[in-house]
C-alpha cells in the first residue's frame, strides 16, 4: 500500500503553527477541511480525541499519526505537517514530536486504515526517511520525499 | 500421518478436551500458549490501539495443540472437539487443520 497517493499539496502544512498537541491535531484538520469542507469539525475532533485517550499515536523518533475512523465520510484524508518546535505528544519514548501525520478513514474501511497504519508506522521506522522529511521545506518536497521512498521500497 | 494443529480460544474447555482425546486413544499431544495475533496487535503495539474494539475476540490467552496421528483419528479427534466445545457451531472457540508428515523421527514404532 503506497501512501503518496493520499498526500494532498493543500493538505501538508510546513511549519505547523501550533505548539500543543491537540491545537496541532485541530490545525492539520482544519486544514482538510478548509479543502473538504463537508466533513463535520466536532465530530471529527471528538473521534481524534478518543482515539487519543485509549493510548498516544506518538509512535517515538519524533513522529505521531494522529486518526479516526469517522462515520459518513467516503474517503480516506491525510494531513501532514512539521512543527515549528519540539511538542510534547505524550509519547511513549518520551521524545518531542516534529512529524505529525492526520488521518482520517471511513468507519467501514477498517482494513484501508489498518493497512495506512501499518504503512506509515513502518515507513517512518526508517530513520533516513525521517530526517528527509524534516528537512522538507515546501509541501511539493514532502510528496517527492515519500514517491521516491515508495519507488525504492516498490521497485 | 497426520498433523493436527487446534487452536483453542476458550481454553476453559482444555482439560475436558484432553480427557476426550485420552478417552479416543490419543496417546499424546504438546499444548503450548499461545496469543491472538489481534490482541498482540491492539494492546502491544500503541498505534493500532484504536482496534481493540475490532480485536475484542482475540484472546490475550489460548492454547495450540499439537499432535501426530494417523489419518483415521482424525473424524474421532474432530467429534470429541465437537462434543467438547460445539466449536462447530459457535465461532470464536476453537479452529483445528491438518496437514501431512512426511517424515517421523524420534517418535515410538
Amino acid at each position: 500500500m503506497r501512501i503518496s497517493p493520499y498526500l494532498d499539496r493543500d493538505c501538508i502544512k510546513i511549519p505547523l503553527k501550533k505548539h500543543k498537541k491537540y491545537e496541532i491535531i485541530e490545525e492539520l484538520l482544519d486544514l482538510i477541511i478548509q479543502k473538504y469542507p463537508e466533513i463535520d469539525k466536532q465530530k471529527t475532533i471528538q473521534s481524534l480525541m478518543d482515539r487519543e485517550k485509549i493510548e498516544t499515536t506518538a509512535v517515538g523518533n519524533h513522529v505521531a499519526i494522529p486518526h479516526a475512523r469517522i462515520k459518513n465520510i467516503q474517503k480516506v484524508y491525510l494531513a501532514f505537517g512539521i512543527t515549528e518546535k519540539s511538542v510534547d505528544f505524550d509519547a511513549l519514548d518520551e521524545k518531542p514530536v516534529k512529524l505529525v501525520f492526520l488521518l482520517l478513514c471511513p468507519e467501514k474501511k477498517l482494513n484501508t486504515q489498518i493497512g495506512l497504519l501499518a504503512r506509515l508506522s513502518r515507513f517512518l521506522h526508517d530513520k533516513k526517511l525521517r530526517k528527509e522529511l524534516a528537512k522538507c521545506k515546501n509541501n511539493q518536497s514532502v510528496i517527492n520525499v515519500f514517491t521516491e521512498h515508495e519507488n525504492k521500497h516498490f521497485s | 500421518m497426520k498433523l493436527i494443529i487446534i487452536f483453542l480460544n476458550k481454553i476453559e474447555y482444555l482439560d475436558d478436551l484432553l480427557a476426550a482425546f485420552l478417552e479416543i486413544g490419543v496417546p499424546g499431544a504438546t499444548v503450548l500458549d499461545s496469543v491472538g495475533m489481534g490482541h498482540i496487535v491492539s494492546h502491544d503495539i500503541p498505534i493500532f490501539a484504536g482496534l481493540r474494539d475490532f480485536f475484542a475476540g482475540s484472546s490475550p490467552t489460548n492454547k495450540t495443540i499439537l499432535m501426530v496421528t494417523q489419518k483415521d483419528m482424525i473424524p474421532k479427534i474432530d467429534e470429541a472437539l465437537k462434543d467438547v466445545t460445539g466449536y462447530h457451531q459457535k465461532t470464536g472457540v476453537a479452529k483445528m487443520i491438518s496437514v501431512p508428515v512426511d517424515d517421523l523421527f524420534g517418535f515410538e514404532k
